[in-house]
């Protein structure tokens, strides 16, 4: 149900600080996403596209990723096609110019944060990033709360596939029935009980280890910085750089 | 409920996170130590709820379930859900990272406005609690949606369409999400009759209070929440692409003027004027260096006496639409005489200074007192309006500037923040029974 196919690998974008990395992420997302001209959207989705190569991802995967996404945005891009106010089409009169521009930008710049996310946050295993996010100076309930939350995912997931499977063994086949969404909401709430004694056991277990809100693995020893290694200082460079271009085509100092 | 990265604009992105941002810190503030594992696992089982697929007729829905989340979790729905849909981001790519504040905002608030509404129906039990749980699961979806519409609505006026289509198209989710939340709620309120009623949200695993606040967190909090606030009032980046269009008529041309709202004039911009009755295009033009496009009215345009709908791009979306009415044009073309009396109208031009008024000056021969007088008048008003005509353009500019809706949200949103970081700063007092730090 949950799988994190992108960690695996050891390219420059796999060994880079995951600091580093949530933070370019975080900019590079930002203004491709604030971009008003179609050039600079389509540089945005360049460089995207060149991070997603750098990363060396399984393509089968990402394209897959990148499908799904996508359905919606057609869907977004059709519906503004059809009714952004603006000038109709000469050839097919329904269709509006200015909508499908949009619509077409909105897509291109969605891709490219796709790409970004995919290239540098997917890269970092799920305890990396919140260790990263806690580095960065982010509150550390809301790390714990997403530490914890990732780790009890799968427990969860699996508790539900489990509950699932025993209900599909006695032949229970969801249906647009209001039989089917009694049983599919039962299960859920089956689900939510149990996992909610399990969270009780757990938090027990945890204050007789003497727990008092220090979780050591996000905690940063003292002041310490990324090391300046050569994936590390190429990538904020490498960003820099992007994020200039990417403005300067905004601003039309290029084209 | 997912908007896609790279369709709001930045306004709307600032203020959904400021407002995620308060809601996070008031929710942070109900978690504590003894019952954060509790919280985590909750946030971990709605994850799990929002990816079951649910048959719908032919294909089928992923439900959301934040009504229900609400209703368990309380004020920690804000940041569960936040979780929750970073998790989203970041192992399947749903949903996006810049609008995360914007849709964990449009989320959690039906959310948590469900707890809030239903507390007392929810604690009843039995078949209030059921039906509560039909309009909790229900309406929160339903608010979801609207608040979605709004921040495309805000985003871009042109957005409108396609957020009324997201609205409708969450019609049939809406039913099932009741349908679903009614009966879970009816099997919880049985097996677990004090979850959903209790006043204090998530209980906590065992009954030991010892809230550890620490002041530095709550201080880097403030500055995060003073830092995003202060972005919203750097307005000037949307102003600036506000675009202001005026037009007006002077003699037989019409004037339309193109600029942005930071000034700056609006060169090439596509000026079409169309028929407001007859909805065609009757005038076509392009703006020159300084914003100003000149189109000649011809005189069909002029006799048809409708209202002419100004519309001026310039480019990138930039669109903005001014009505001129049609008696503006009607009193020009009435007011011009078409073929002045038999004078020579240099002649009336010359004589039309300060001492025409009087009856009783000596009149140019041929001319009679009341031509003079039509004249005069006629000369008069048309010097007068070429003299309004600037303070006319400004009073119009002024009236296209009058507070928009996205102020008007910037403005809760800074309420609210202020409200939050309020509510942060008035910590309660340090417990001194929890142990110390290593």
């Amino acid at each position: 149900m949950i799988r994190e196919p992108f960690r695996a690998g050891d390219t420059m974008l796999h060994r880079a600080d995951v600091r580093i990395k949530l933070a370019t992420c975080g900019g590079l997302v930002c203004l491709a996403a604030l971009l008003r001209t179609t050039e600079a959207s389509l540089a945005a989705l360049g460089v995207g596209a060149i991070a997603l190569t750098l990363a060396r991802l399984s393509p089968v995967e990402a394209a897959c990723r990148l499908a799904a996404a996508n359905g919606l945005l057609l869907l977004l891009a059709a519906s503004l096609a059809l009714t952004y106010p603006g000038t109709t089409w000469e050839h097919w009169p329904m269709l509006r110019v200015e909508g499908a521009v949009l619509g077409l930008r909105i897509a291109i710049k969605a891709n490219a944060v796709l790409c970004l996310v995919l290239a540098l946050s997917a890269t970092s295993s799920m305890a990396e990033m919140a260790q990263g996010l806690r580095r960065l100076g982010l509150p550390k309930k809301l790390v714990l709360l997403l530490a914890f939350s990732y780790r009890q995912l799968f427990v969860t997931a699996a508790e539900w596939e489990r509950r699932r499977q025993a209900l599909a063994a006695r032949c229970f086949t969801p249906r647009m029935s209001l039989h089917s969404y009694r049983a599919i909401a039962i299960l859920f709430g089956q689900t939510l009980l149990g996992s909610l004694d399990r969270a009780g056991r757990i938090q027990e277990a945890m204050r007789a280890r003497c727990f008092h809100g220090v979780f050591h693995m996000l905690e940063a020893p003292g002041k310490d910085r990324a090391p300046a290694t050569l994936e590390n200082t190429g990538m904020v460079l490498a960003a820099l750089g992007c994020g200039a271009l990417l403005l300067a085509l905004e601003a039309g100092w290029i084209i | 409920m997912h908007i896609s990265d790279g369709a709001l604009a930045a306004p709307v992105l600032v203020g959904g996170a400021v407002l995620t941002l308060a809601g996070v810190c008031l929710g942070l503030r109900r978690i504590d130590l003894d019952n954060i594992m509790t919280t985590a696992v909750l946030a971990s089982v709605f994850f799990v709820g929002s990816l079951i697929h649910v048959p719908l007729g032919p294909s089928s829905v992923h439900l959301l379930l934040n009504g229900l989340a609400g209703m368990v979790l309380g004020w920690a729905a804000f940041p569960c859900i936040l979780v929750a849909l970073l998790l989203q981001a970041v192992l399947f790519q749903f949903g996006g990272l810049t609008v995360l504040g914007v849709n964990t905002f449009i989320v959690a608030l039906p959310a948590i406005l469900c707890r809030l509404l239903l507390q007392g129906l929810l604690a009843k039990g039995g078949k209030a609690a059921a039906i509560s749980g039909f309009v909790g699961g229900s309406g929160a979806v339903l608010g979801t949606a609207l608040l979605a519409a709004v921040s495309l609505g805000l985003s871009d006026e042109g957005f409108l369409p396609t957020a009324r289509i997201v609205v409708l198209a969450h019609v049939p989710v809406m039913l099932i999400e009741g349908v679903i939340t009614m009966f879970a709620v009816a099997f919880l309120v049985r097996a677990r009759p004090e979850l959903l009623g209790n006043r204090s949200g998530v209980q906590p695993g065992l009954h030991v209070e010892h809230p550890q606040s620490d002041s530095r967190e709550t201080a880097r909090m403030s500055i995060l929440l003073l830092l995003v606030a202060s972005c919203l009032a750097l307005p000037g980046r949307a102003e600036a692409h506000k675009v202001l269009v005026n037009a007006w008529v002077e003699g037989d041309v019409l004037l339309v003027e193109t600029a942005f709202g930071d000034g700056s004039a609006g060169t090439k911009a596509q000026v079409t004027v169309r028929d407001q009755a007859s909805g065609q295009v009757v005038l076509q033009g392009v703006a020159d260096e300084e914003g100003m496009a000149r189109l000649p009215l011809p005189e069909a345009v002029r006799e048809a006496g409708n209202d002419l709908q100004v519309v001026s791009n310039a480019g990138q979306g930039h669109k903005a639409t001014f009505m001129v009415p049609a008696d503006e044009l009607v009193g020009q073309s009435a007011t011009v005489p078409q073929d002045p009396p038999a004078i020579a109208s240099g002649d009336a031009s010359e004589t039309g200074g300060a001492t025409a008024l009087g009856t009783d000056v000596a009149m140019p021969p041929g001319i009679d007192v009341e031509t003079l007088r039509l004249l005069l008048r006629l000369e008069t008003s048309r010097a007068v309006r070429e003299q309004l005509q600037p303070l006319r353009r400004d009073l119009r500019t002024l009236q296209q500037q009058g507070p928009r809706i996205a102020d008007i949200v910037g403005g809760i949103g800074w309420i609210l923040g202020l409200a939050g970081l309020a509510v942060l700063l008035r910590r309660p007092g340090r417990d001194t029974s929890c142990p110390p730090r290593s």
